[in-house]
This record gives C-alpha cells, sequence and structure tokens, in this order.
C-alpha cells in the first residue's frame, strides 16, 4: 500500500519538480540528481570534512572525493596546491549521486524530504556506522548545505560558512 | 589457528626489510607508515607517529621539532622529533578525537597543515616520499632558503 501511495505521489510530483532536481539522462526512465552547478559550493563544505587523504582522498573508497587539499584528479596536480579544477568537482559530483542513485532520484523527486534515507546523510551525521565518525551536525551549516543541495534549493550562505568554519 | 589479516600482511611487506645499521626503536624506519606495524599487536601501540624533513624536496631528517597536535575536543598534546626526525605518540600520552590539526616548529620556522587529520595517525600514509596527486609529499618545515643547527651526531 505505501509503495503504491509512493509511486502515486512520485508519478504526481515528478512533473512538477523537473525543473528543481534534473534528470540525469534523457528521457523516459529518468533519475533525478541535484544540480551540478551548485555541487563545487556543496563541495568546498565538505573538502576538509570528508575529502581529505586520509578519509574519502582515497581512491579505495567508494565515495571518492576529490580537491586542492586532497586526492586530485590530474596525475600532475599536488595536494595543497591550487584550486580544486572542475574536472575534479565533477568527478566528486559523480560520486555523490552514484552511492544510491534510486533512493537519491525519490529524495530529490520529494523537494529533500527525508534526506536521511541516503546513507550519505545518515554517515555524515554520525547516525550510522562510520569510520570518520559524524562529520556534520543536524541543522548545522554543513548540514543544511548538503540537504538544500538535495531540496533543490542550495543555501549557499551556509555553504560558504561551512566551508569557511572547516579552515579555523 | 588465529585469523590473519592479509591487508596489514601486505602492506607490512611492502614496507621492505629493516636497515641493518638501524636497530629496532625510535630511530627505525622514517618515513614509513608507523601505524601500519604499531597497532599494539605487531609492535607498540602508537596513536600519531611521522617523520619530519628539513624540506620537501630533502631527505635530511630534523630533530628538536616540535609537533604540537589539537584534537576535536580541543586537548593540545606536544612532542618533538627525534635525530631521525620521527615522533610518535603513545595512547597512555594522548589518544586524539579527530578530526586533529597539525603544526610544526623549530628555531621560529613553522608550518600549520593545511586540512586537518580526519582518522589516519601515520603521517607517512598521505605524506610519501614523493608528490603526487595523492600525497604532498614528505612534512618539512623549511620553506624559505635558512639553514639549522645540526643537533645530531
Amino acid at each position: 500500500m505505501r509503495r503504491m501511495l509512493l509511486r502515486s505521489l512520485f508519478q504526481l510530483v515528478l512533473p512538477a519538480l523537473a525543473v528543481a532536481c534534473a534528470p540525469e539522462a534523457e528521457p523516459t526512465d529518468v533519475l533525478l540528481v541535484p544540480s551540478r552547478i551548485t555541487y563545487p559550493s556543496v563541495g568546498s563544505a565538505l573538502e576538509y570534512r570528508c575529502a581529505t587523504l586520509d578519509c574519502h582522498g582515497k581512491p579505495e573508497r567508494n565515495l571518492r572525493l576529490y580537491g586542492s587539499s586532497g586526492m586530485r584528479l590530474a596525475a600532475d596536480d599536488v595536494p595543497g596546491h591550487g584550486e580544486t579544477t572542475d574536472a575534479e568537482h565533477d568527478a566528486s559530483y559523480r560520486s555523490m549521486i552514484g552511492l544510491e542513485p534510486e533512493v537519491l532520484s525519490l529524495v530529490c523527486a520529494e523537494g529533500g524530504n527525508e534526506p536521511e534515507r541516503l546513507s550519505l546523510i545518515r554517515k555524515a551525521r554520525g547516525e550510522e556506522a562510520h569510520k570518520g565518525g559524524a562529520r556534520v551536525v543536524r541543522g548545522d551549516d554543513a548540514d543544511r548545505c548538503l540537504t538544500s543541495w538535495l531540496a533543490a534549493a542550495t543555501d549557499e550562505a551556509a555553504c560558504a560558512r561551512a566551508a569557511e568554519a572547516q579552515s579555523e | 589457528m588465529g585469523c590473519t589479516n592479509p591487508l596489514q600482511e601486505g602492506a607490512i611487506a611492502d614496507l621492505g626489510p629493516e636497515s641493518p645499521a638501524i636497530p629496532l626503536g625510535p630511530l627505525h624506519r622514517p618515513g614509513q607508515p608507523c601505524l601500519v606495524c604499531h597497532d599494539g599487536v605487531e609492535a607498540t601501540e602508537l596513536t600519531v607517529a611521522g617523520t619530519i624533513y628539513e624540506r620537501v624536496d630533502a631527505t635530511k631528517p630534523i630533530p628538536d621539532v616540535l609537533v604540537r597536535l589539537v584534537d576535536a575536543r580541543g586537548t593540545a598534546y606536544v612532542t618533538a622529533t627525534n635525530c631521525a626526525g620521527n615522533f610518535f605518540v603513545r595512547p597512555g600520552d594522548f589518544t586524539p578525537e579527530y578530526p586533529m590539526r597539525v603544526t610544526i616548529e623549530r628555531d621560529g620556522f613553522f608550518q600549520e597543515m593545511e586540512s586537518p587529520v580526519n582518522g589516519e595517525g601515520s603521517c607517512a600514509s598521505c605524506h610519501t616520499n614523493a608528490p603526487g596527486s595523492r600525497s604532498a609529499g614528505r612534512v618539512f618545515l623549511l620553506s624559505v632558503a635558512a639553514t639549522l643547527e645540526d643537533r645530531c651526531p
């Protein structure tokens, strides 16, 4: 029953949210994903929290994240030098949206509702076994940045504050 | 027959043999990821350990560098490098709650690690000797032209 309800809801809501959450591919059986355009703000907020060389800045991780202070994408780029490149943001974005695509699509279709359905959120909050423990606190700037991105309404100010705070 | 850890065994094998010129102890294996072995089972447990060099592109280690570690609780712990450039922290002295910030200092020269350490106690796990896309290179103190007093035999 709940499944049917979800499906109906999905069918009803999908057209309305298609503008907010973009389809990953054209056309029919689409999975919705959060914005690639605003991802760099999210990536910056998570860089020191998640993407260091001793955490998700490792090729062995499922969620593989790149950044100027962590793992670099280009062979001749070195951690600690330069800026995070667009190609690195793109690679990290692909990692983020590729973790649980179906659940992500549901969250996205429902306007970011119940983002804790994603292990990305549960682990970041430390609500699920995570070697790195809690890296964000529910409702703090980094959490708001991440969840607002999933809701297709990226809170750029929260992302900027979260990025700034991690450098202190 | 106990369980084995093939990943750890492989990592230890990759480190190669001991140098015959250096006895087992605080001066051995500079520049290697200490906690691969120093886990309390294979060898004495350490929580944080590493090697500090004079320059990023030099192999000369430096002693008497103060290594200041500040963890997520705000607890600070300071230790110093020996003549191999090695420093190490035992769990009874300090077990950091990550993330941990690191600064190093000697004779007025200072370096602050740009990003925090989020869980890896071995410097050399990330700071391998050669800089590359997955390593910032050695941990080093001097980024300007300067000479430090040689204090080791």
